[in-house]
């Protein structure tokens, strides 16, 4: 059955085609004059076509000059004579006498061609195919999406469990709504499936955090970390200072380039940061991941090809049992590790961040361990893969103690395509809310009475199946599969001269390529 | 949501695609512009007509020859006059249209090798094809229900004869 917005399609498709028809110029503008009408400023105008009719129906057609003699007597040029039933009778240079004449008449045909709109966008079409079909990996998006409606914008928020790739995979993903501030105590957030795949949603819940004038992180384990006081930064890369970089929050992101023999060839890059009577020392970062990791996983399912059911079904089962197989791939590519320098000299492990999502930016807490030298400056160092990671922002703030939040579902949970009030499944534990591409649903959450007391996260928790476009098919490699499992140090190898290619472009594309309802 | 857009899509560019004239035979008009103009012939009018005339309810048509005070001279298998008073539709075409609704549909179609590229590509077809299609179908075509003078002076300047023919000359024309 239809639903009652696409019954407006129609009207809306005809009443656009109703008015390109009345806008519809002619492409023959005729004019038609009497012999002894002025028509001189017509005469060798070239791009009229010049007829004289005469009076026993005969039709003189110019199409290469006009012209009249000094007497006006006749008029010339070149074309051709046609007689009243429109056979030719004469072609070259003609001439056409004035008493014969019966009428004048000038045509002018407008250019006005919608073939050069056509052409030009075909080009633009098939460029996009060519591009596409080189390059399939770079046109697809990913993951569940979650907006603010702030009554006039929708601002980002965050792309809800992207490691959550099959069943077995899902958990709950948190991320902070970072500068977004609720305006009022009912609020609405919008989810949105923007790609090419199934999302199962089990539960996207806000978190209020009562935040008492301090600021709120969530570390990776899961806990809401008070803070106050930050600290300045200064870093090298590669020797060269950096530290402006990293010191805002201002979408300006370190990212380097991915090694062109190893996709999982790593980097380290070490920052001081002063103490600044700093005595539970935590690092706040701001981050995502670069399009690599989307690279990889839609590669290696062109690779399953027309068995990915199959292959991520045995994943799905190794995942469920103790398997290590996605373990050892994170530890190897997909981890950022964060190491403080102790009394020693040494370097000690601090924490691990592998959130995966190279659209919306995450902020984590990494508490730093008590090992950590005690001195003025405190010196940590991350190490991840090249071209894996993007840091916006990294500073040093000092934990006071932790804080508990309120968990609140939303109110109201809308299916916005079928306009269905889906609120009890939507909250019930048991049960998945399903989307498929172009879906949205729009959740509205009752805050605190004291809103604006609080820092608010979201709390989504759920797994999405990728759909295997035709293009990947082509790939279909089950040596390439087994690779990555047995052999994931050459897979990454083997891959890098094809990531490289693309590199550059894939942002870019990417950016656009986002997948939203008609 | 999908599907029936599609069945809308498919139904307006059949519709649209079908129609390489709005209502003459097919070889009834020259193919461009030019060869319109250069031909020098009239365009193609078709007429629906009313009672009292015998054929009312039905449609005539044929190449628009020359009109006088109270009738259209039309030319088809030979000249036939209808008088205005029992015209209840004319409409005036004066070439082929060109199959754009086609170019449309395959443009739209290609862009599902877009990934989601096409959020882009597919409603740039549209909004590049829906236009040209409609606009090609509809341009050069004088269409008036229960016609009046101003109309038919209108387009008197498309007739094969805008001047009219002398009685003696009338004779001479054959298919």
């Amino acid at each position: 059955m239809l639903h009652k917005k696409h019954f407006l399609l129609l009207p809306a498709v005809l009443i656009i085609a109703l008015v390109v028809q009345s806008c519809s110029s002619p492409q023959v503008v005729r004019r038609t004059f009497a012999p002894e009408d002025d028509y001189s400023k017509y005469i060798q105008t070239k791009d009229l076509i010049f007829k004289v009719h005469y009076k026993n129906g005969d039709l003189f057609v110019y199409d290469t000059l006009y012209q009249s003699n000094k007497q006006n007597q006749f008029f010339y040029g070149y074309g051709r004579r046609l007689d009243l039933n429109r056979q030719v009778t004469e072609s070259g240079r003609i001439t056409a006498f004035r008493d014969s004449i019966l009428l004048i008449e000038t045509n002018q045909i407008k250019d006005d061609d919608p073939q050069t709109a056509l052409t030009i966008m075909t080009g633009i079409s098939l460029a996009a195919t060519i591009y596409c079909i080189s390059n399939p990996k770079a046109c697809f998006g990913s993951c569940p999406t979650f907006y603010y409606d702030d009554g006039n914008e929708q601002h980002l928020i965050a792309e809800a469990f992207s490691q959550s790739i099959m069943p077995s995979l899902e958990r709950e993903d948190i991320d902070a709504f970072r500068e977004i501030r609720p305006k009022t105590r009912d609020i609405r957030l919008l989810m949105k499936n923007e790609s090419l795949e199934t999302h199962a949603v089990r539960y996207a819940r806000i978190l209020a955090v009562p935040a008492e004038g301090k600021h709120i992180y969530s570390s990776v384990d899961g806990r809401f970390l008070k803070t106050q006081r930050e600290s300045l930064i200064s870093g090298m890369i590669q020797g060269e200072e950096c530290t402006e970089l990293f010191l805002y929050h201002d979408q300006k992101e370190y990212i380097s380039k991915t090694d062109s023999a190893d996709l999982a060839a790593q980097e380290e890059i070490i920052f001081t940061f002063s103490r600044n009577d700093i005595k539970t020392p935590g690092l706040v970062v701001t981050h995502r991941q670069s399009l690599l990791t989307t690279f990889l996983l839609y590669q290696t399912l062109a690779y399953m090809g027309n068995e990915t059911g199959s292959w991520l079904t045995r994943l799905d089962g190794m995942t469920r049992g103790s398997d290590p197989v996605f373990k050892q791939l994170g530890g190897m590519i997909g981890e950022m590790q964060f190491f403080t320098e102790d009394e020693n000299g040494n370097w000690i492990p601090a924490g691990i961040i592998d959130e995966t999502g190279p659209i919306a930016q995450e902020v984590t807490i990494i508490p730093l361990p008590d090992q950590t030298a005690a001195g003025d400056d405190i010196k940590i160092k991350i190490r991840m893969t090249k071209g894996f990671w993007k840091i916006d922002q990294l500073k040093l703030t000092d934990i006071i103690g932790e804080a508990e939040p309120l968990i609140i579902e939303p109110q109201l949970a809308k299916d916005e395509k079928r306009e269905k009030d889906i609120t009890e499944k939507f909250n019930s534990p048991e049960e998945y809310t399903v989307t498929l591409p172009g879906e949205y649903i729009s959740l509205y959450y009752r805050l605190p009475e004291d809103f604006a007391g609080y820092d608010y996260f979201l709390a989504a928790k759920g797994y999405y199946l990728e759909w295997i476009r035709s293009e990947w098919i082509a790939e279909e490699n089950p040596r390439r599969v087994l690779q990555l499992m047995v052999q994931p140090g050459q897979y990454f190898k083997d891959l890098a001269p094809m990531y490289k290619k693309i590199e550059d472009d894939m942002e870019e594309t990417f950016r656009r390529s986002k997948y939203v309802a008609q | 949501m999908w599907r029936s857009k599609i069945y809308i899509l498919v139904a307006l560019v059949i519709m649209l695609s079908s129609c390489r004239t709005v209502h003459a035979p097919l070889n009834k008009l020259e193919k461009t512009p030019e060869a319109f103009v250069k031909s020098g012939k009239g365009g193609w009018m078709t007429l629906r007509l009313k009672a009292p005339h015998i054929d009312a309810g039905k449609t005539k048509g044929g190449e628009f020859l020359w009109q006088d005070e109270s009738s259209i001279y039309l030319l088809n298998d030979t000249i036939t006059a209808y008088p205005k008073q029992v015209i209840d539709l004319a409409v005036l075409e004066l070439m082929e249209k060109r199959p754009y609704a086609w170019w449309w549909i395959l443009g739209s179609v290609s862009t599902a090798s877009h990934g989601f590229v096409l959020i882009f590509s597919f409603p740039l077809w549209h909004i590049v094809g829906i236009p040209s299609t409609v606009g090609e179908l509809w341009h050069d075509v004088y269409r008036q229900e229960k016609p009046d003078e101003k109309y038919w002076q209108g387009i008197n300047v498309l007739a094969r004869f805008p001047g009219g023919l002398d009685e003696n000359e009338k004779v001479k024309i054959s298919k």
